[in-house]
């Protein structure tokens, strides 16, 4: 165990003894990341507040469950892309989807929708400057693909960690990431066919 | 070598020696498979750079919540939901209607907003809005019935607040049209309403 996982358990038992402080000290500590990752997983500010207090919330209510060989970065990571995954589920649910264009993957049911749909993609994109094309790119992978992809390509995890954190099998992690990639790859052609 | 195939190299990760020389001699022909090299490498850059902070008052949000003490959670009500049929008794479920939960926009002091919640419940007693904007007290904010409408004006700093209407002082209502929910805390599968003044 590093320094840094057995910090987080002293102030997990610490927490559990009733020192609410302490958790106060977790969340400072991993707000950015989890924050992070909710933002890129579901491209609007407001949800990703939502949903990343509502990880700390059911983290500190489940603390108890907690196990000491996890790392409680990974744990935190788990309970946040469950909620981004519900979150979009629901959203799909009620929102109309005002695009022509929606991809969507064989294996997932969840669509793929652009966050800013007032406009159609083709006339939109082209004048996107690149910081916005790249969002809309990492956007554009279905949502569990982008899990994985985000994952490693933001948090810079290790293929075995992340087939902890999703519970997939390692050799699935790979194949969502290539399929992540090439569906980055894809899309990246609207900006080049004009 | 044709592009598709290129595309399936540059997905893929830990190319052998002989694949790599094989990409970097297409990219190099290849303008448009060189562009989509690079953009996929600046996805990555930028996906690592750049860092989406969360508000200063992320800590103390999450907080006070973990110090709140719990509203009531026993028959937690949700209209059009099959919960409704569940918590409340079945009298109550024959005559109770809702009807409105407009939210209307006033401004008042540049600094506070004036937001009017409404809700119609045939057969309530008393009527009152409980939500973080009063730490969840279901007493002391009571709606007024006009014309068959309760209404209750409340002026707000700007933000975004969660609440429900307490129906009696013990059945939970959530707003029928709030734009936005989120799951409670208390009470498993019942859904807290939301306002946001900014998005009225």
């Amino acid at each position: 165990m590093d320094i840094s996982q057995s910090d987080d358990v002293v102030l997990i038992q610490d927490t559990l003894a009733g020192n609410k402080s302490s958790f106060a000290i977790l969340i400072n500590k991993y707000k950015s990341k989890i924050f992070n990752l909710c933002y890129r997983m579901l491209n609007n500010y407001h949800d990703a507040e939502d949903i990343s207090q509502e990880a700390f919330l059911r983290a500190y209510k489940k603390l108890d469950e907690f196990k000491v060989s996890q790392k409680f970065q990974n744990w935190l990571y788990t309970i946040a892309i469950n909620l981004c995954r519900n979150k979009l589920k629901r959203d799909n649910l009620v929102k109309f989807i005002s695009i022509d264009k929606k991809i969507t993957d064989e294996d997932d049911d969840i669509p793929f929708e652009i966050a800013d749909e007032s406009q159609t993609p083709e006339k939109y994109l082209i004048r996107m400057e690149e910081k916005n094309r790249i969002r809309y790119l990492v956007h554009s992978i279905p949502v569990k693909y982008r899990t994985v992809f985000l994952l490693r390509y933001v948090e810079g995890l290790s293929y075995k960690e992340i087939s902890e954190i999703t519970g997939l099998p390692v050799g699935t992690v790979e194949t969502w990431l290539f399929r992540a990639k090439k569906v980055v790859l894809k899309n990246a052609e609207i900006f080049y066919s004009a | 070598m044709d592009c598709k195939y290129v595309v399936n190299l540059i997905s893929k990760g830990g190319l052998s020696p002989a694949e790599q020389i094989m990409l970097n001699t297409h990219l190099e022909g290849c303008r448009s498979c060189k562009e989509k090299f690079l953009l996929l490498d600046k996805t990555f850059s930028l996906l690592k750079n750049e860092v989406i902070l969360p508000p200063d008052d992320f800590t103390d949000k999450i907080m006070s919540k973990i110090e709140q003490k719990k509203p009531i959670t026993d028959g937690y009500v949700l209209p059009f939901h099959s919960y409704f049929r569940r918590l409340i008794p079945a009298a109550v479920v024959a005559t109770m209607v809702v009807v409105a939960g407009l939210i209307f926009l006033q401004k008042r002091k540049p600094s506070e907003v004036v937001v009017t919640f409404n809700i119609a419940v045939s057969d309530a007693q008393a009527v009152t809005l409980a939500g973080d904007f009063n730490g969840w007290d279901t007493e002391s904010l009571k709606l007024k019935k006009q014309n068959g409408i309760w209404v209750l004006k409340l002026p707000l700093a700007p933000g975004r607040y969660q609440y429900a209407f307490v129906i009696d002082g013990k059945n939970w209502l959530a707003d029928p049209y709030a734009k936005d929910y989120v799951d409670s805390d208390y009470a498993p599968g019942a859904k807290n309403s939301v306002v946001d003044t900014t998005r009225l």
